[in-house]
């Protein structure tokens, strides 16, 4: 199987300018078992002749180029936008791709940890308990709070729906509006991907409830 | 020192607590309507966060970490308090606020009159708390805690401020009356907060 990784070293110079980093994995047949190693099932795995020779090198830009030496097939998609190819082979590699992605952006969504942190803080459990909860007795107090956070949830579900569908045309991960960008008409508007949008859609369902019902209108 | 003037700056503009992560809204709104009132509560949280994040840093340090009782007995090598930390910095930040309260009212009691309530919420405001969890999530030192705690403090006092020099001028404009009021101050709040994301890159 050695004498496999010398041609793929060729192969991937006459595709890439970079210095590759070559790995070797051997095939493996499990004689006892399957995939019960790592649950302290019985196997009795043995490696065989076979093995997935790959060579990789890193990317400034976002493009992932796939070439594959034994189908003599060349694939390429771009990160964030992959998407299945009738070769079927890119299939896993993006697959691979995407999942180190996901766990890059986990690492990402540890950073939000001082926001949970922050519930405490949050003014809508404060102002009710002084607003309301302390003059009132518990079960009433209890329809309070479910009103309150249902209504909390509402305005959020309304903000996220009209970013989700402006931002990106989306609703709920579902295309509705086809993008520009896939050959469709709708170009997304940037602005509400970042975070001041929410403060302007928040303002304008201020002033749509406000001109529904004047009486809730603020005086000079 | 650079690396000092670079939190400094990162902390009062790039990660402006009201501008940039949309902390301690609730008093930013409310109580921006006046200069004098916006001034005062802004000194007022600077000198809040700049009591609690250092001290609350010392009791991470000495009290709560992993190992931070080793000093007792060898026996508390390996006992962590962090998970008490929640509690601990809550205790701090409302005994500050206690002490700011009590300051007010004793020489300022005009101020005290005009912030009202907002005066004892500084107790819940997210900024004061989000210093402390920053603090501890980033691991900051204890002098990089003291800048980190003068930087987002300002920063907070500089937004509310500038909000409300906006809002006073804007007493003068004809704002649709659906708008008046909390409306078009979440539209100058997020024209302000889209005119701070210029600061993001800044380094020294």
């Amino acid at each position: 199987m050695n004498a496999l990784v010398p041609v793929i070293a060729e192969k991937f110079r006459k595709h890439f300018p970079d210095k590759p980093l070559l790995v070797v994995s051997p095939g493996r047949v499990n004689l006892i078992g399957e995939h019960t190693d790592y649950n302290e099932g019985f196997v009795l795995p043995g490696a065989t002749d076979k093995a997935v020779v790959f060579a990789v090198s890193p990317r400034t830009d976002e493009v992932c180029h796939l070439v594959s030496h034994d189908y003599d097939q060349e694939f390429r998609s771009e990160i964030g936008q992959f998407h299945r190819s009738p070769l079927r082979w890119p299939d896993y590699l993006q697959g691979v791709v995407d999942q180190f992605l996901k766990a890059y952006l986990f690492e990402l969504s540890l950073e939000l940890s001082v926001f949970i942190g922050l519930i405490i803080t949050n003014c809508i459990v404060m102002g009710r308990a002084e607003g309301y909860a302390m003059a009132n007795p518990p079960w009433l107090s209890f329809l309070d709070g479910i009103g309150n956070g249902l209504g909390y949830g509402l305005v959020l579900v309304l903000v996220a729906l009209a970013r989700e569908l402006l931002g990106a045309g989306r609703v709920l991960n579902v295309q509705v509006l086809p993008l520009v960008q896939d050959g469709g008409w709708y170009e997304p508007n940037g602005l509400m991907l970042l975070a001041p949008s929410a403060l302007f859609i928040v303002a304008l369902l201020i002033w749509a409830l406000r001109t529904w019902k004047p009486a809730l209108q603020e005086k000079d | 020192m650079g690396a000092y003037a670079d939190l400094f700056v990162k902390s009062l503009f790039v990660e402006n607590m009201a501008l940039a992560l949309f902390l301690g809204m609730c008093s930013f709104l409310a109580c921006s309507k006046k200069v004098e009132t916006a001034l005062g509560l802004g000194v007022a949280v600077v000198f809040v966060q700049l009591l609690t994040v250092p001290l609350n840093n010392l009791l991470l340090r000495y009290l709560l970490a992993e190992g931070a009782l080793g000093w007792l007995s060898p026996a508390f090598a390996k006992v962590s308090l962090a998970f008490l930390s929640f509690i601990v910095f809550i205790g701090t930040i409302a005994a500050a606020t206690q002490v700011v309260e009590m300051t007010v009212e004793r020489y300022a009691p005009a101020l005290y009159a005009t912030l009202g309530v907002f005066l004892p919420l500084i107790a819940v405001n997210c900024v004061i708390l989000g210093g402390s969890l920053f603090m501890q999530e980033r691991e900051y030192t204890f002098a990089e805690s003291v800048v980190f705690a003068l930087g987002s403090g300002l920063g907070f006092a500089v937004a509310i401020v500038a909000l409300a020099g906006i809002r006073e001028k804007m007493t003068y404009s004809n704002v649709p009356g659906g708008l008046k009021g909390l409306g078009i101050t979440f539209v100058a709040t997020g024209l302000m907060s889209m005119a701070f994301m210029v600061f993001s890159g800044i380094q020294f």
